[in-house]
């Protein structure tokens, strides 16, 4: 009697696996891998205070693009990584 | 052989095998409690050792298939309720990577967009082009508009930057 049981006890009981479905993690979006723009130089002989600006501020235009790429990137992986941890 | 069996199995309707796997048990179960009591019953006690043998046999496989089915039903039921979540999840993801691409799309236009008109804001000025400019301005700071205006005006002139300046901007332009 025990051994039966035993055989019962043992055919019963399942086995514990853990489920083959996973999720991907996403690819990152083009615009956010795009590298930063190099700034800009100065270029000519005689240069005058307008010139400077206009370089100035296109630099300045550089910077704030990557900055808020910057941003952004880190919101994407922020979003991205709550998504996929979601899946479990 | 056992994923051509379950394979097999699989062409079964699930209620159907229940039965069948549960029905093998219990005949087996009662096969085994049959052979102890025709222990006692002359005529049909050298039946005892088989009975007792196919019933254990019986039971066995009755069993291993219906846990067997048990836990492929639940893991079934787990890897759709799985891909039901991987699904919803990668359809959310994707809904994201659209919504930030386009955010990035729309502030690179506003920042550009931003860099231009002051850069066309102070070639205006120097090209004396500010009627747009002052149009709706108060005669005060029309006047303090001017100042700053000739004031730049005179800087262009007669102060050009120093070849060092420039140099030492672009050296630090450089990425290091």
């Amino acid at each position: 009697m025990k051994l039966y049981s035993i055989i019962a006890l043992a055919l019963l009981t399942g086995c514990s696996t853990t489920v083959p479905v996973k999720m991907t993690f996403p690819d990152v979006p083009p615009s956010l891998k795009e590298r930063c723009a190099p700034l800009k130089k100065i270029e000519g002989e005689e240069i005058n205070i307008a010139d400077l600006y206009k370089v100035v501020v296109e630099n300045y235009t550089s910077y704030h693009v990557c900055a808020m790429k910057q941003d952004e990137w880190n919101e994407w992986y922020t979003t991205q990584k709550k998504i996929y941890e979601s899946v479990k | 052989m056992f994923s051509t069996l379950g394979w097999m199995m699989s062409l079964l309707p699930d209620s159907l095998l229940m039965w069948i796997f549960y029905g093998c048990a219990g005949i087996g179960l009662a096969m085994i409690l049959v052979s102890w009591f025709i222990w006692f019953i002359p005529l049909l006690n050298r039946y005892r050792f088989p009975v007792q043998v196919l019933g254990v046999i019986a039971f066995g496989v009755g069993a291993f298939f219906s846990g067997g089915y048990g836990i492929e039903m639940m893991w079934r039921e787990r890897v759709a309720e799985m891909e039901a979540k991987v699904r919803a999840a990668e359809e959310k993801s994707r809904e994201v990577n659209t919504v930030i691409e386009t955010r990035v799309v729309t502030k690179t236009k506003i920042i550009k967009e931003k860099g231009e008109k002051q850069i066309q804001y102070i070639d205006r000025v120097i090209k004396g082009d500010t009627v747009e400019i002052t149009k709706d301005m108060s005669e005060e700071q029309k006047a303090e508009f001017v100042a700053k205006q000739k004031e730049l005006e005179d800087n262009l002139k007669n102060c050009k930057v120093p070849k060092l300046i420039v140099e030492e901007l672009n050296k630090a332009a450089e990425t290091p």
